[in-house]
């Protein structure tokens, strides 16, 4: 499969990039990493797209940043907040119905072991 | 160092940015970091220099489409709630909005009215507590009108509208710090409102905000006076029908101050209207009852995502997504949609009258009550506010002013209407006061509210009216749709590429959404429509028979009507249909005029009706030549026997039949005026034609 459908990728962008941060800050580039290597490549996300993402969880004080100037580079570096994490486990719990709900109704469609033919 | 084209895209991204400069240098600080870290990377994986270049710019796509997402992200609405107590409303305020104060029984513990109410120390707190004549209410009393009965076709996800939601309410708030009018209802009805503080701020709103709003019911014009004992029963059902319940206070709240709310694990979340929007949730329905209701699969999805307010991946390209397996439909969409869906679908399941979609019972009383005339009206440059009391006061009705829409086109409501007349309809009265402000009084949320044109343009609402009398087989609703979106001022979506959209998903259903005053339009249509068909006048467009349908119009006859088919030119044939009934004993036919006063119908039997049968080639004879005085001739008929001379031109002249059903005597004066109008033209009848057809086609009837 090349890629995933952005369609449905897209209404999970969030709760992702929320997921990667719960174990640590991070600055954007290394977001975008982390989520390549998580998902092997599939979920590649383009700059662009990941920005505005995350300055609206910044705006929505779902993350908070401070600057570092260490690297002789102003770096932003993202984390959590609580309601960041709070907000991570009601969407994970969500998300986690979604997927249930949707294997219940798709029954043996979705079945791992394919039918004989 | 790559700076220069990085530097550029910077400084191309940062002149677009309608940003501070301080937040457009951490935007370009931030990209900066990135582009320079992805470009090392790049270079180190043996890229060459300018396809990094290339590569790590145009991971950030197009400098102006990420100017808009940042922008979109960080602007803060600005807005201005203008409450100014002047004169004016305090004196009001005695008569009319604060004499209701709060229908609900007082509780311990719950924040005191007066604390509430009393900011406004003008108000005077005695006259306002007016006998409200129903103290043993309580609020557990779930008001019939609009219990949900949807609830049946959940079969996954969380319920979205708990029965408290329905529960009676009330409260006047005036100039009442916005938390408190949410603590105060949570109070009431023992449930927990919580505000998300962070989305308001990020809107641009306060908690402390001042809001002025009733949500107590408006008692009926004898409340207020009566204290008998029989004037009371009275009272108390009319005031059943004035209950404000849970959530439509909610909804009139949050429209008014730009604000939404959302319900989950039973508590009511006040957020703003973006942040609503983006939280979606999955809930799986089960359709099969529709399937069997005549709804097709594809139908039903059509009527979900075009009847609702929600966007939707597959149409707008964000929003909701919808998966349908077997009699399942799964619907990824935010609460506020996933309510329309599911009050659409408990519509659609009821199939007794038009039926708005939202406040079905409120909806329909305030549209006859905005018919309600109001004996006079003299306003000369008085503030909007007094107007909205005035006409509040007088006709019982609660008008809501939408502040925030106002507020965008720089009104408040201060501004200065000026009207005087008698004896109009209290909405005729409200079109012209508000036309030249460019507003509009509208029917929303069961409540008139007073809007921007511009919001009300935008602001549709589902109606599905009953269209089971129309006969679809003979092309009727496809008709009707024609007659809807031709007539009707609009927009459509079809049309205009913005606006309403009417589906015929079946089972007997039209659905529209549309407008306010298209909603209006199309009842006006559509009580003609029904009006007409009670009388027996629909016609089948297929071919030649009248139905006649009452008793009524059978008993009267004045002896045995018959049909006849008179032959016309085409053009002729729209003026007799209404020449013919208004000069031949107009008394005895069944005309549009005749619907307005019920007292005529039951003399009133003949009907008449067009169809067009195509076409005729007419030789029209050099008058010289023309011996009986007949100037055109029918080619088709065979009757004529005379050579066609040299000066004879020929004509293709469309055709029409008008079928008139009458009495014979009728039919004989019909005939009498058609020669008067030099047209040699006699009614034939159904007997006549078949004679014509079996004896070779004699004059003037063969089309059959």
């Amino acid at each position: 499969m090349d890629g995933l459908n952005p369609e449905l990728m897209r209404g999970s962008l969030e709760l992702m990039v929320l997921s990667v941060l719960s174990d640590g800050s991070k600055y954007g580039y290394l977001i975008q990493q982390r989520l390549k290597d998580a998902s092997d490549e599939l979920v590649n996300l383009k700059a662009g797209t990941l920005y505005p993402i995350l300055h609206k969880l910044e705006s929505k004080k779902m993350v908070r940043c401070r600057w570092d100037d260490s690297t002789g580079r102003r770096r932003k570096w993202y984390e959590l907040t609580a309601a960041g994490k709070k907000q991570l486990k009601v969407r994970v719990d969500e998300w986690q119905a979604y997927v249930d709900c949707l294997r219940r109704v798709l029954g043996p469609l979705a079945d791992p072991n394919p039918l004989p033919a | 160092m790559p700076e220069r084209e990085f530097e550029l895209y910077l400084s191309v991204l940062s002149r677009m940015l309608r940003l501070n400069e301080q937040q457009k240098n951490a935007i370009s600080d931030e990209l900066r970091d990135h582009m320079e870290e992805r470009f090392e990377e790049l270079v180190r994986s043996g890229m060459n220099r300018d396809d990094a270049i290339r590569q790590a710019l145009d991971e950030f796509g197009d400098a102006a489409g990420l100017a808009v997402d940042f922008t979109n992200v960080s602007r803060k609405r600005i807005r201005r709630i203008v409450m100014r107590s002047t004169a004016v409303i305090a004196s009001l305020a005695a008569v009319c909005a604060f004499f209701l104060t709060d229908v609900a029984p007082e509780q311990p513990g719950l924040p005191g009215t007066g604390q509430l109410v009393a900011q406004n120390s003008k108000a005077s707190g005695d006259s306002s507590t007016a006998d409200f004549g129903d103290d043993s209410r309580s609020i557990d009393k779930i008001p019939a009108a609009s219990i949900l009965k949807s609830i049946d076709f959940v079969v996954a996800g969380e319920v979205v509208t708990p029965p408290f939601l329905n529960e009676p309410t009330g409260g006047e708030f005036f100039e009442t710090p916005l938390e408190e009018v949410f603590e105060y209802l949570a109070t009431l009805h023992n449930i927990s409102i919580l505000l998300d503080t962070m989305a308001l701020d990020t809107a641009a709103i306060e908690t402390g905000m001042p809001v002025s709003i009733s949500v107590s019911p408006i008692p009926s014009a004898d409340n207020a006076k009566s204290s008998d004992a029989n004037a009371k029963n009275a009272v108390e059902t009319e005031n059943k029908n004035a209950e404000v319940t849970l959530q439509q206070s909610l909804d009139w709240i949050t429209r008014q101050y730009g604000l939404e709310w959302y319900v989950e694990d039973e508590i009511i979340h006040v957020t703003s209207r973006s942040v609503e929007e983006e939280r979606e949730i999955s809930r799986s329905y089960f359709i099969r009852q529709f399937l069997v209701d005549g709804f097709t699969e594809n139908s039903l999805i059509d009527t979900i995502q075009k009847m609702t307010g929600g966007q939707w991946m597959n149409i707008d390209g964000r929003g909701g997504a919808l998966a349908l397996v077997g009699d399942v439909l799964t619907i990824r969409q935010n609460w506020q949609t996933h309510r329309e869906i599911e009050l659409l679908l408990g519509t659609l399941l009821d199939h007794d009258n038009d039926s708005p979609v939202r406040y079905p019972a409120e909806s329909l009383r305030l549209t006859q009550q905005i018919e309600q005339r109001i004996k006079e009206v003299d306003f000369d440059r008085a503030p909007l506010s007094d107007l909205v009391s005035f006409l509040s006061e007088v006709a019982r009705i609660r008008i809501r002013v939408d502040e925030a829409a106002l507020d965008e086109e720089g009104w408040d409501m201060d501004a200065p209407v000026s009207l005087k007349m008698q004896n109009q309809s209290l909405r005729t009265i409200l079109r012209l006061a508000l036309k030249p402000l460019d507003l509009q009084a509208i029917v929303h949320e069961g409540c008139l509210e007073i809007t921007t044109a511009s919001e009300a343009d935008e602001t549709l609402t589902t109606v599905a009216y009953d269209v089971r009398n129309l006969d679809d087989k003979a092309g009727q609703l496809r008709q009707l749709e024609v007659a809807i979106q031709s007539t009707n001022g609009g927009p459509w979506l079809d049309r205009d590429g913005y606006g309403g959209v009417l589906l015929m998903p079946g089972g007997g259903r039209m659905l529209v959404r549309q407008t306010d005053e298209g909603h209006r339009e199309i009842r006006q249509l559509l009580a003609a429509q029904r009006r007409a068909n009670s009388l027996g006048k629909t016609f089948d467009s297929a071919g030649a028979e009248l139905t006649r349908s009452t008793e009524v119009i059978r008993s009267a006859r004045r002896g045995p009507l018959e049909k006849r088919f008179y032959r016309v030119p085409s053009e002729t044939a729209d003026d007799l249909l209404t020449v013919l009934p208004a000069s031949i004993e107009p008394e005895t036919w069944i005309q549009a005029a005749a619907f307005e006063q019920s007292t005529n119908i039951e003399r009133s039997v003949g009907t008449v009706a067009k169809v067009e049968v195509g076409q005729k080639v007419v030789k029209i004879s050099n008058p010289s030549d023309d011996d009986d005085g007949n100037a055109t001739k029918g080619s088709n008929t065979g009757s004529t026997t005379k050579s066609v001379s040299s000066s004879t031109e020929l004509l293709v002249v469309p055709e029409a039949v008008l079928i008139i059903d009458q009495t014979p005597t009728i039919h004989e004066k019909i005939e009498k005026f058609l020669q008067k109008l030099d047209m040699d033209v006699k009614g034939v009848s159904l007997e006549d034609a078949k004679q014509h057809n079996s004896g070779g086609g004699m004059g003037g009837g063969g089309f059959f």
